[in-house]
């Protein structure tokens, strides 16, 4: 159906130009289009994600959303529905990519920088490009937080899906579909950058600072200050901490500083790169100082060296599909097993964030599970795990009934060597299918 | 009188010690596990027997006898396959001394004279289920010398070496190109001195070739860097030819197959070369492909197998290789190159071939290595599943009939 929907429109209009038969099929065509019936695709397998996988599944979708999922024994399949049997293939929840830089210019960066980007929108600045969409799509993506490659505050991160062919050149606003999904930032160790985010910190965070500190320091500050400056609103906001409110603005009325307000009062995702195990060392003394900030992690492979430390900060970390070779030894190291180990939740991403890393990231995710996690905890970490980092696990990340109609259709086990995607849905509309290939 | 009982004494005190030594052949039955011989067909429930550094024995395990004494590898749910054999590798030497840059062919350099195999990266590639190497000099020019097909796992120096040599290490293009303004600055030059180097080896074999038969009574001057080269021409053992793009595939057949009759095989193949299948079947010469498995066409927009490409151009299932190219792509991933070839396309049961029998074949040991069958080197690997499955891994790896690896005593080690 939704094929129909998003056909192109030059082939409707060939298609109407060409016989009036055909022409009374292309208008109905058109009318379902407007109006889509729902679909009921019928699998050997769903893996939910969310809870267990349902033998001999139906999975009902209507517009963007999963109607229903469930046995194809005990599901309804509504009144006028298409039914799609795709036979054996299974089911599962299109991957997220918790950190991605796809069509940003950058590919990586060390996390250096002092950026104040609180402001920024990385959707405002993204470049689509429909080569690499189509292979998100093929290789199981369907959504991709990209971030802003800077250090300090990077910006705000957006979400993208994948999207049929609009036959034309692709615009941000056809693929974006949350433009402010969390706050990216980044820190590598220099004494410039320690500085700039302990200063940075004090804005939002001055009460834990004021408290930490012996108050001194604050209270020259403040003395210095013009009267003026402290409204009486600030101080009511926060009675607790007078002198501190006295002296600083509402960070919340500063655009730059809100979304880090927000970070700190867990109403937006923040994700955190950090350039390695030193960096996290370096990053401590901030951490410690505000017991607010704890954003999400994004590590580098060789952070299994850091693991008790972040640990004690992170409640989730995102780390690549690599593997580690511990200096100057051929021992392996998997900082994803050793986060999981130490009660982390883990998000996997690609290797790299060249286009060529989505070819393999199924295969690299069952390398991880080679290396000692569980089948179903790889597929979690793929899929729900960073949804759930994101803010997001409401609406997308598992196969469950009111969730957007994220489905990747397999023809086999994700998981398995030879498995290929033979379709994937993104909010509903089919974005790759493997019969339609050249 | 004394001295003859002293004499026979000795005598059977030897005999003693020769059967005892034949007794301490360790024997080593894999039972119950799924076996695939390669060869033959797979035997859901099988027994392998090895005695010695030879297989003594396959078959089903209801009627196959476990010798007495024998150490038991217990593979139930297992999946047991011989040990994999890597065309194109350099993990038996250090990288600093893999490349002698001194002429643009240097077929007189052997990497024998300096395996190692005590390394760590080498049990890792045990415990990767790599068991044969075909080890050879880099690419830095037209001819790099002559590799050896080795072990990964031994008690000395020469027991590691299954054949020296290996194979002659031919690059016609790409690495070995210099600056320009030299011979071998492009590949115009490069296959000049490839072409002058054989034919003066060939010049060098037919003048002991006519000593031998006699038409000439004074022997020829023996000459170290052309002595190999013999054995090349006796088609005793391959040259391995580092091949990237099309026009080296296409040199390869051209110059050492058509005009100096040779038995190359194609090796580090990469990139299109594929478009030269109908020629290489044609010319019956095989192709070991790796270590990228994959190439973005751009002409057709989508990602290509390179194996598979291969394959689907109209290579045989029986000529198809798979390499790694160590230590650019860590030995032990060997499996994990074979198992993104089937993602990209190509067949289960050629991948499995292209790692066992089909590298024997293309070292021209197939005799010795390459399947599970009495009689040939007892290198046999248990996995905890499909070995190209990359959530499986080794559970207990047999090299020349001893375990040279075991998860559950030497644990995981990657």
């Amino acid at each position: 159906m939704t094929r129909i929907a998003t056909a192109s429109f030059s082939k409707l209009f060939a298609i109407v130009a060409l016989t009036p038969l055909l022409a009374s099929a292309g208008a109905a065509q058109e009318a379902s289009a407007k109006a889509p019936r729902p679909v009921a695709y019928k699998v050997r397998l769903a893996l939910t994600v969310s809870g267990a996988p349902i033998e001999g599944a139906v999975i009902v979708v209507d517009g963007d959303k999963i109607a229903a999922i469930g046995k194809a024994s005990e599901t309804e399949i509504p009144f006028g529905a298409d039914v799609v049997d795709l036979g054996d293939v299974v089911a599962a929840p299109g991957f997220v990519h918790a950190a991605s830089f796809a069509f940003t210019s950058a590919r990586d960066f060390d996390g250096r920088g002092k950026r104040d980007g609180g402001e920024r929108r990385i959707a405002d600045e993204i470049a689509p490009d429909r080569a690499l969409l189509d292979r998100l799509a093929k290789n199981g993506f369907t959504t991709l937080n990209i971030v802003p490659p800077d250090g300090g505050v990077g910006g705000r991160g957006c979400l993208v899906r994948p999207v049929p062919e609009t036959g034309r050149a692709l615009r941000p606003e056809d693929v974006v579909f949350e433009r402010d999904s969390c706050l990216a930032m980044a820190f590598a160790p220099r004494t410039s950058t320690k500085k700039f985010w302990s200063e940075l910190l004090k804005k939002v965070d001055p009460k834990e600072a004021e408290e930490k500190s012996d108050g001194a320091p604050r209270s020259r500050a403040s003395s210095s200050r013009p009267a003026s400056r402290p409204s009486s609103g600030d101080s009511e906001s926060r009675p607790t901490s007078a002198p501190a409110a006295s002296k600083a603005a509402d960070p919340r009325k500063d655009p730059k500083l809100e979304p880090l307000v927000d970070v700190l009062e867990r109403k937006r995702a923040g994700l955190l790169h950090l350039a390695g195990p030193a960096a996290l060392a370096h990053f401590e003394a901030i951490l410690k100082e505000h017991e607010k900030f704890r954003p999400t992690f994004v590590l580098p492979p060789d952070s299994w060296a850091a693991v008790d430390l972040a640990a004690k900060y992170a409640k989730s970390v995102v780390l690549s599909t690599s593997a580690s070779l511990r200096p100057d030894t051929y021992v392996y190291r998997f900082a994803p097993l050793e986060f999981v180990e130490k009660g982390v939740a883990v998000a996997l991403i690609p290797e790299t964030s060249a286009a060529s890393a989505y070819v393999d990231y199924p295969f690299h995710l069952a390398e991880a599970a080679r290396r000692g996690l569980e089948v179903d905890d790889v597929l979690r970490a793929a899929t729900l795990t960073p949804a759930e980092i994101l803010g997001v696990s409401d609406s997308i990340g598992s196969l469950d009934a009111g969730k957007r109609a994220d489905v990747v259709f397999w023809s086999q086990h994700p998981l398995a060597p030879s498995a290929r995607v033979v379709r994937t849905l993104a909010a509903g509309a089919v974005v790759y299918d493997e019969s339609k290939e050249p | 009188m004394r001295r003859r009982a002293f004499r026979f004494f000795a005598a059977a005190f030897a005999l003693a010690v020769g059967l005892s030594a034949q007794d301490a052949a360790p024997v080593v039955a894999i039972v119950k596990g799924r076996v695939f011989p390669v060869t033959r067909p797979p035997i859901d429930v099988g027994t392998v027997v090895t005695r010695g550094n030879k297989i003594e024995a396959v078959g089903p395990y209801d009627s196959t006898p476990i010798p007495k004494g024998a150490t038991i590898v217990d593979a139930t749910g297992c999946v047991v396959v011989p040990g994999f054999i890597e065309l194109h590798n350099h993990t038996g030497v250090s990288l600093s001394e893999l490349n002698d840059m001194v002429f643009q062919t240097n077929p007189e350099f052997r990497v024998v004279d300096h395996v190692q195999w005590k390394t760590a990266p080498m049990r890792v590639a045990v415990a990767g289920g790599v068991t044969t190497l075909l080890c050879i000099p880099g690419s830095g020019t037209n001819m790099g010398g002559f590799g050896v097909v080795m072990k990964t796992w031994g008690k000395s120096p020469e027991d590691v070496v299954v054949r020296f040599p290996g194979a002659l290490k031919v690059a016609q293009a790409g690495n070995p190109e210099r600056g320009s303004g030299e011979v071998g600055a492009g590949r115009m030059g490069m296959n000049w001195v490839i072409r002058q180097t054989l034919e003066e080896a060939r010049r060098y074999h037919r003048s002991w070739e006519a000593f031998e038969r006699g038409e000439v009574q004074k022997p020829p001057q023996k000459n170290l860097r052309y002595e190999p080269f013999r054995g090349l021409f006796r088609k005793e053992y391959p040259i391995a030819v580092h091949t990237q793009w099309f026009q080296v595939v296409q040199s390869t057949i051209r110059i050492l197959k058509k005009e100096f009759d040779l038995d190359p095989f194609v090796d580090h193949g990469e990139w299109e070369g594929y478009l030269n299948a109908p020629e290489l079947v044609k010319h019956k010469i095989p192709a070991a492909l790796g270590p990228r498995e994959y190439d973005y066409d751009q002409k057709q927009a989508k990602f290509l197998g390179i194996a598979a490409s291969y394959y689907w151009s109209g290579l045989s299932g029986d000529d198809i290789g798979v390499n790694t190219d160590s230590p650019v792509i860590p030995q032990e991933d060997l499996p994990y190159q074979v198992a993104m070839a089937i993602r990209l396309g190509l067949p289960e049961d050629v991948a499995l071939k292209a790692v066992t029998i089909n590298a024997a074949r293309m070292l021209k040991l197939e005799h010795r290595l390459g399947s599970l069958e009495p009689g040939k080197d007892a290198d046999v690997c248990v996995w905890t599943g499909d070995p190209f499955d990359p959530r499986r891994r080794t559970k207990t790896v047999v090299v020349d009939g001893e375990i040279a690896y075991d998860a559950d005593r030497d644990g995981v080690l990657f």
